[in-house]
């Protein structure tokens, strides 16, 4: 029987702990020592069975896509706690500049227009909320929303809280439309949700509201951005959560000047 | 508090920042350094820590809360990575996330009697046969691995699972070198038992 100390220098031997010297000695040891032999050869036999047999578990693709998508979320506090001033009127300045006026942004957009765009806006909502995370920052305090798209867009979206009104903020997302990253706010009513994409303006004036297999669609603009509102609420509700934001934000941009 | 704190000052200096972050408009647009930082040092080794919390845990629907329970520690805890070995550093969370997930969960099976540190092969057991320990299936050494004491099984794993060495299996579990040696001895020991002895089969 071979003794512990003997037990760990053979394994340690087969596990290639062992530096040249000690291989050297334990080699010596091994010929003159038939207990020793034997448990070398019971340790290498596990291991190669083991390698045989054992199949190392890989993370399925679903989590893979779910801690990546982690990464994202935790900017925004981030941001809020520890934003050094230049950063905070940076963010001011964007939103005190509001929408107007050309920008990178625009000129990164394709057109898609009309119909298309709305079923592709529709799309990009279901699978928001399929995907049960229909954010990539879950926040109802928009002074967290805003700095995290300010983060991310040259131009961020207006933001305003209409929680008094029964339309609670709930986060931000971003979506690829036709090629460009863009942003989409998503508030909450009752136990839906409205996605609120905000598109550069295109030349064509684009439908005021539509009814897409059973989507409500409204769509408004401001200034050099079009308003993209989808969501499985009433119509009705989501013509007057339209009117609300529109209102909401005018006042904000004659508060900021 | 962003917004409306601003002061008169604000205006003037945000035409300048505006320019600046036109320009710095197309790098905003791909994802910031944090999350580059976050997909650099986590995302390789996602698949050493499901590996490690799968054997820990024994299946994979408690694998993928742990890896998940692990990552968003890792994430908090990203500003204090000081550089090195990530898949040491993120596996060492692993571990302790699932450690704290089997304590919650399943505190029976964190419970050791015996004396772990007693390496003592018992006197009189059979020898295992080398010819019995070859035939091992996959279904039998999962069984046998999963039912050793949790601090001989994370060992086990750890070396030839995750194919970590004894320095970084005992930086991991914070005990001493000899400590990995003689506990991977007694799983090892335990395993031989468990398929090379003739009543076994």
């Amino acid at each position: 029987m071979s003794t512990g100390n003997e037990i760990l220098l053979t394994q340690a031997a087969i596990d290639g702990e062992l530096d040249a010297a000690g291989m050297l000695d334990f080699e010596n040891r091994l010929a003159g020592n038939a207990s020793l032999a034997a448990e070398y050869g019971r340790l290498k036999t596990l291991r190669e069975v083991m390698r045989r047999e054992l199949v190392k578990p890989v993370a399925p693709p679903a989590l893979r896509q779910r801690i990546a998508a982690m990464a994202a979320p935790s900017i925004a506090p981030r941001v809020a706690r520890a934003a050094p001033p230049w950063q905070a009127m940076a963010a001011s300045a964007i939103l005190a500049a509001g929408l107007g006026g050309a920008s990178t942004w625009v000129a990164l957009q394709p057109t898609i227009q009309g119909t298309n765009l709305a079923d592709t806006l529709i799309a990009d909502h279901k699978r928001g909320l399929l995907s049960g995370q229909p954010f990539d920052v879950a926040s109802s305090d928009r002074h967290t929303v805003k700095p995290w798209f300010a983060t991310r867009f040259a131009l961020a979206p207006k933001v305003v809280d209409l929680a008094a009104q029964g339309f609670p903020l709930a986060g931000g997302r971003i979506d690829v439309i036709a090629g460009a990253p863009s942003p989409v706010l998503i508030y909450r009513h009752n136990e839906h949700f409205i996605s609120l994409t905000a598109l550069p303006a295109q030349t064509a004036s684009p439908p005021q509201a539509l009814v897409i297999e059973g989507y409500s669609v409204q769509v408004w603009r401001d200034g050099g951005t079009d308003y993209w509102a989808i969501s499985d609420i009433d119509p009705a509700e989501l013509s007057k959560f339209r009117q609300l934001f529109e209102a909401a934000a005018k006042a904000g941009s004659e508060k900021n000047g | 508090m962003l917004a409306e704190s601003l002061p008169e000052d604000g205006k003037v200096a945000a035409a300048e920042l505006r320019h600046q972050d036109l320009r710095n408009g197309l790098s905003l647009l791909t994802k910031s350094p944090s999350d580059q930082h976050f997909a650099a040092v986590v995302m390789p080794h996602l698949d050493d820590a499901y590996a490690l919390a799968h054997w820990l845990a024994g299946n994979s629907a408690d694998a993928e809360d742990i890896v998940q329970e692990a990552c968003l520690r890792a994430l908090r805890g990203l500003d204090r990575y000081a550089g090195g070995n990530a898949r040491a550093w993120l596996l060492t969370i692993t571990r302790n996330a699932a450690f704290t997930w089997l304590a919650r969960n399943r505190p029976k099976a964190l419970v050791v009697t015996e004396d772990i540190e007693a390496l003592a092969p018992a006197d009189g057991a059979p020898t295992p046969e080398v010819a019995l320990i070859e035939k091992a299936n996959a279904a039998a050494i999962e069984l046998a691995i999963g039912a050793l004491p949790p601090p001989f099984k994370e060992t086990l794993v750890l070396r030839d699972i995750n194919g970590l060495s004894y320095h970084e299996i005992a930086d991991i579990i914070g005990v001493p070198l000899g400590t990995v040696m003689s506990r991977l001895a007694r799983a090892r020991g335990l395993l031989m038992a468990d398929f090379g002895s003739p009543e076994a089969k």
